[in-house]
């Protein structure tokens, strides 16, 4: 801090720095000090990013040019990893399978999650506390434990197969629920409609009710106002969760080794043994580097497609 | 019959075990400028809330030119509302905005645009239309919000404190600017707020609301000059009550404040009063004027200065009289008798004409207090 500055008074015609220049003098110093606070935050901010962010991709870009012999990987500069991926029909299709669950998973999750964001804003009404509490909760417990949960209900012995046994509906248990595309669909949608429910809950209550009566009053029904201004006004939560929705169920593992069939394994299972039992690092990271573009992009035009169409930002 | 475009036909409104409107009546007539004048919780925006068909009257009945429409929804109504704080879309332009309610009534694009643009032109914002509306200052989102409302040429206009949030200087000019729009437009308005200045200064009439009952309507004058009861007097700024016992002597009314005063009224006020009768008396302190002591004055009582506060242009005197009653006097700075003092409690008599004093029958709660018909 700069100390106040006492003056006394000065006999005439003994100069004497006037108000305006210390003024001006504090301005500097607090300027220069501002300065510093900022340059030490933006280093920080980009130590992270450098560290955390760049620093492992760019690894993972190098290792994809690199090249694996019989006991080992080396380093290399060849794109025959590539060469591998686009030329093999079977990393195609299960990029492809991937790429369909996320874009099923994700659509199916903006819709409940919408409903169910829409529901806990507008008629929850007295249960809205408990309900948001449901809602919340499983996020507290492992991501595991998430994906886990469903051979319990689903599997053999699971509580389904026992209903069904014991209403007499079937007389053995029944395992293609388990084990299935649609297994590993339900478990993702149910882990991921947090991630869209909460951001578009926190939107839809941010929005004040005369916006509505103000819609109401001009002539809108009901239908209408929700899509010229409920809709645009929580679009942006929508997009940002639908992005985190397609982004981790695109990229995720443990539900389909957990719930899948054998052949029900997507592109992060071929990543992950990769790293593991097949012990190709390179190959691994072309095809993490191929995901990733495949993810950008589709994140990255959805926001652009929104954006223009909502015509604001948050 | 006057022309009315809405009756209310003792509406009431209850919230769960709260009456927030009670028996209201009153008919708001084509073309007049309405304002509903009340604290908060009076029950004026309920009221407002029903005409525009947010709420529903639990009893009574809303007319629309002679049509029931308690029950018709908002979008279905020729009534639009500005809203307290505008209400404007965030993610919409001002010309969106703007445009927003003629969506809904098959007008073509190309239409839309043009009324917009004459609609913006009225209000002075022709150059902003394409701004959104957290660009603006607050005097603009007011202007954007009536734009917004008027475009659908509604048949009467509701307006819920729309200036309450803009600065004193702002407010004025805008008070002026929508009573120019409202004689340009001809259109109906009814106009919700707390400050009795605004009322007068726009209104053909005013309706005063406590407790969400209906005290008066009349014209700005009559609801002034003549308030109905002893809360409407209160309420538009009358701030001395003096309680009194009614005397007669010969053909002369007088009500006796105290011992030593007792105040003549006018030929008008006797008929209806009756000698014992308890009564309160109510008087401005703009009307009321003082002198030194020792001048004996009819409609004088003697009272000691307590506070002296210095408003500029006028001086209010805050009293006491000898029976420990508090009387307002508020003067022109320049005739405030020199040499008066707080600290030494000057002895000074306060003088009450006779024309400045209204008489009220003496009743459970203010509100119950009518005025002494004359």
């Amino acid at each position: 801090m700069y100390s106040r500055t006492v003056r006394t008074p000065q006999p005439c015609g003994v100069s004497h720095t006037s108000d305006a220049e210390l003024i001006a003098m504090n301005a500097t110093r607090m300027r220069r000090k501002a300065d510093l606070r900022g340059i030490v935050a933006s280093l920080v901010v980009c130590a992270y990013v450098a560290l955390f962010i760049i620093a492992p991709y760019a690894i993972v870009l190098a290792f994809s040019f690199w090249k694996k012999t019989l006991y080992s990987v080396k380093p290399a500069f060849t794109i025959e990893n590539y060469d591998k991926i686009f030329q093999s029909t079977l990393y195609f299709r299960i990029i492809l399978n991937s790429f369909e669950v996320a874009i099923a998973v994700t659509l199916t999750v903006i819709v409940m999650g919408y409903l169910l964001a829409y529901y806990l804003s507008r008629y929850s009404g007295k249960y809205r506390s408990i309900l948001f509490f449901l809602l919340v909760v499983p996020l507290w417990t492992s991501y595991l434990l998430r994906a886990y949960v469903w051979t319990i209900i689903l599997g053999r012995k699971g509580i389904i197969n026992s209903f069904l046994l014991k209403m007499g509906i079937i007389s053995h248990p029944i395992s293609i629920i388990l084990y299935s595309q649609f297994s590993i669909d339900l478990a993702l949608i149910y882990i991921f409609i947090p991630f869209v429910a909460l951001p578009v809950y926190a939107a839809l209550e941010k929005i004040p009710p005369e916006y509505l009566e103000a819609s109401e009053d001009l002539g809108a029904r009901g239908w209408n106002t929700f899509l010229s201004i409920t809709l645009p006004l929580t679009a942006p939560a929508l997009v940002a969760g639908a992005a985190i929705t397609f982004c981790l169920s695109f990229g995720d593992f443990i539900t389909p080794t957990l719930l899948g069939g054998s052949s029900d394994i997507m592109i992060s299972n071929v990543i992950l043994k990769q790293f593991g039992a097949a012990f190709n690092w390179p190959l691994g990271s072309a095809l993490a580097i191929v995901v990733m573009c495949i993810v950008l992009v589709v994140v990255a035009a959805a926001m652009t497609v929104v954006n223009k169409r909502v015509g604001y930002k948050l | 019959m006057e022309d009315q475009v809405l009756t209310l036909d003792n509406m009431t409104k209850k919230f769960g075990a709260f009456t927030a409107v009670n028996e209201v009546s009153f008919a708001v007539r084509r073309g007049e400028f309405l304002t509903l004048l009340g604290a908060s919780g009076s029950g004026k925006t309920t009221i407002l809330r029903m005409l525009a068909g947010f709420e529903h009257p639990t009893v009574g009945a809303l007319m629309m030119n002679g049509r029931d429409i308690s029950s018709v929804p908002p979008y279905r109504r020729r009534v639009n509302t500005v809203f307290q704080n505008y209400a404007l879309f965030p993610h919409m332009t001002v010309s969106e905005n703007v445009q927003y309610g003629l969506r809904f009534d098959k007008v073509t694009r190309a239409e839309r645009r043009e009324r917009a643009r004459s609609m913006l032109a009225r209000v002075g914002l022709e150059g902003k239309k394409d701004q959104f509306p957290s660009s603006l200052s607050g005097g603009q989102q007011q202007r954007v919000a009536l734009a917004r409302a008027l475009i659908k040429q509604p048949e009467v206009l509701l307006l819920d404190e729309p200036l309450s949030a803009l600065d004193a200087k702002l407010r004025k000019q805008l008070q002026l600017e929508l009573k120019r729009v409202q004689r340009e437009t001809g259109v109906t308005f009814v106009y919700v707020t707390h400050d009795q200045e605004e009322a007068l200064v726009m209104s053909d009439r005013i309706a005063v609301l406590d407790s969400g009952q209906l005290m008066q309507i009349d014209t700005p004058q009559q609801v002034f000059e003549r308030p109905g009861s002893l809360f409407v007097a209160e309420f538009l700024g009358i701030s001395n009550k003096l309680r009194g016992l009614v005397e007669k002597r010969g053909q002369s009314t007088f009500v006796r404040l105290g011992h030593a005063c007792a105040v003549r009224l006018g030929e008008s006020w006797g008929t209806d009063l009756e000698p014992g009768e308890r009564v309160w008396l109510g008087c401005r302190a703009e009307q009321l004027r003082v002198a030194l002591s020792d001048s004996e004055q009819d409609n004088s009582v003697g009272a000691s200065v307590k506070e002296l506060i210095y408003l500029g242009t006028q001086t209010r005197l805050v009293l006491a009289t000898a029976d420990g009653v508090d009387l307002q006097v508020q003067l022109n700075s320049e005739d405030v008798p020199d040499g008066i003092s707080m600290v030494e409690s000057t002895e000074l008599r306060v003088v009450i004409p006779e024309g400045a004093v209204h008489v009220f029958k003496d009743g459970a709660d203010p509100t119950a207090m009518r005025r002494v018909a004359h």
